[in-house]
């Protein structure tokens, strides 16, 4: 199916879902001695509640939705819109004070009605959410308390606003308009549900033994997964899942990482994982034997959704993980088509799978070309960074204008291929990226 | 255009839309 056509289908639903607040307070009565500024107000008000309940809905994990995309492109599309659910809430109550400044003593918590303390405790959790988003780091919060306070305050933000308007009531008067407050909340309630305890159940019912950790060149580690029950749950080559280790699936100690093993491979599963914080510094410590929990398979960054007479890879870094599923899997087909990868890296010596990659280039029709930052003494490839220039130099013009290129590294990695894939020609319906940091 | 920034298109569309339909609505209802 064309990506457009589904994505244009998509937004339609998103906006329907959003909007839809305002064709119930059309259908009631009007308040009498509103203006425009009033009911604008009120507008942004119910609209951005409902993307609130939206934001649930996006991260839910649902893979239909999430299929013609990947859900790095979700989480994207997440944070954006955030942005301007927040901006149309906070209007909500500044065009209220503008129109009448006497609105304003309804900030004051101590004398306010609980109306307006909840609406003002909506909006403290919103900016909460939104300052410990963007300043995570900044502000040192690990990952898992952020997505923990993440998920409370989502909560706060959304269940304050329903008291908010039970107690403004002007909404709720009619039996219809109570059903449908009880409609929404309870669909918000049933996506927490599922993510909280359903989703967790079921991976709690599916778990895994840890086989082997295996140190990997550039401070990489492999970890080899087996079912307890014999069958891993089917992948694509190229996507990734969430993993839970050393915890049960209940709480927030899980995080996304790529398979890194072929998916013939009928027996166990492997994750790639590059050490860069607490978390992943410490996966050299796991034991083999130990218990660990699998959410997934997600993404949409695979070959083998795609007809190509052959396939460009450039990887930057801990980028080569989904990379070698591909190229280990095609490996196991015995597929022979023309294969270009293209290995960003600071030295030789970081080149994770760099003698896997080797042998790899026995058995597939495929050229290996390592590019390094920081080039040896002696070194005779190439250098420096991945350009426009580089890519023409190591595949022909006939051939460039016929493959299919994946593209998965490091954020400032992938602007630069993007836009030197750009340089050279390529449409962008031909180019697949991933972008792992998700977070 | 890149990946990214379609992404970015979508929440503006979808963003405009949502503040148009809005103010469309806040026009109706003082009719």
């Amino acid at each position: 199916v064309n990506r457009w056509a589904v994505g244009a289908f998509w937004i339609g639903v998103y906006l329907v879902f959003s909007l839809s607040p305002l064709l119930f307070v059309m259908l009631g009565e009007r308040p009498p001695g509103r203006d425009f500024w009033t009911e604008l107000s009120v507008g942004l008000g119910f609209v951005g509640l409902a993307m609130l309940g939206l934001q649930f809905a996006i991260t839910a994990r649902f893979r239909r939705v999430a299929a013609p995309y990947g859900i790095d492109i979700i989480l994207q599309f997440h944070r954006q819109i955030s942005l301007f659910a927040f901006a149309i809430i906070f209007a909500h109550p500044i065009i209220l004070f503008v129109v009448d400044p006497e609105n304003l003593a309804l900030l004051n918590v101590i004398d306010a009605p609980w109306r307006a303390r909840f609406g003002v405790g909506s909006l403290v959790a919103l900016i909460a959410i939104i300052v410990t988003s963007i300043w995570r780091e900044a502000l040192r919060l690990r990952y898992e308390v952020w997505r923990a306070l993440h998920a409370v305050l989502a909560l706060v933000a959304v269940a304050f606003a329903l008291f908010h308007i039970l107690g403004v009531g002007h909404y709720i008067s009619l039996p219809w308009m109570q059903g449908l407050w009880i409609f929404m909340t309870a669909g918000t309630l049933v996506l927490l549900l599922w993510i909280r305890l359903v989703k967790p159940l079921r991976m709690l019912s599916r778990p895994y033994r840890i086989e082997a950790v295996e140190e990997e060149r550039g401070e990489s580690w492999t970890v080899t997964l087996r079912p307890e029950d014999g069958k891993p749950t089917p992948f694509q080559p190229g996507q990734f899942a969430w993993l839970t280790m050393r915890r049960n699936p209940f709480g927030f100690e899980e995080h996304p990482f790529s398979y890194s093993s072929s998916a013939r491979k009928r027996d166990s599963v492997a994750f790639t994982i590059k050490e860069l914080g607490d978390f992943t510094s410490k996966i050299g410590d796991l034991e083999p034997g130990e218990r660990a929990y699998i959410d997934g398979p997600y993404g949409a960054f695979t070959n083998e959704r795609y007809e190509a007479p052959g396939f460009v890879f450039i990887a930057g870094g801990v980028g080569i993980t989904p990379v070698m599923s591909m190229l280990r899997t095609l490996a196991d087909w015995e597929d022979l088509r023309p294969l270009l990868l293209i290995f960003g890296n600071k030295t030789f010596e970081e080149a994770t799978f760099r003698e896997e990659l080797e042998a790899l280039e026995e058995r597939l029709n495929l050229t290996v070309v390592h590019v390094l930052e920081e080039p040896h003494e002696g070194w005779e490839g190439e250098s420096g960074f991945v350009d426009a220039d580089l890519v023409r130099r190591h595949i022909d013009e006939e051939q460039i204008h016929r493959r299919r290129f994946f593209v998965c590294g490091p954020n400032p990695m992938m602007d630069a291929v993007e836009e030197a894939l750009d340089e050279v020609g390529i449409p962008n319906d031909r180019v697949l990226t991933e972008r792992f940091d998700l977070v | 255009m890149k990946r990214q920034d379609s992404t970015l298109m979508a929440a503006l569309l979808v963003s405009a839309t949502i503040l148009a339909v809005t103010v469309l609505f806040a026009v109706v209802r003082v009719m």
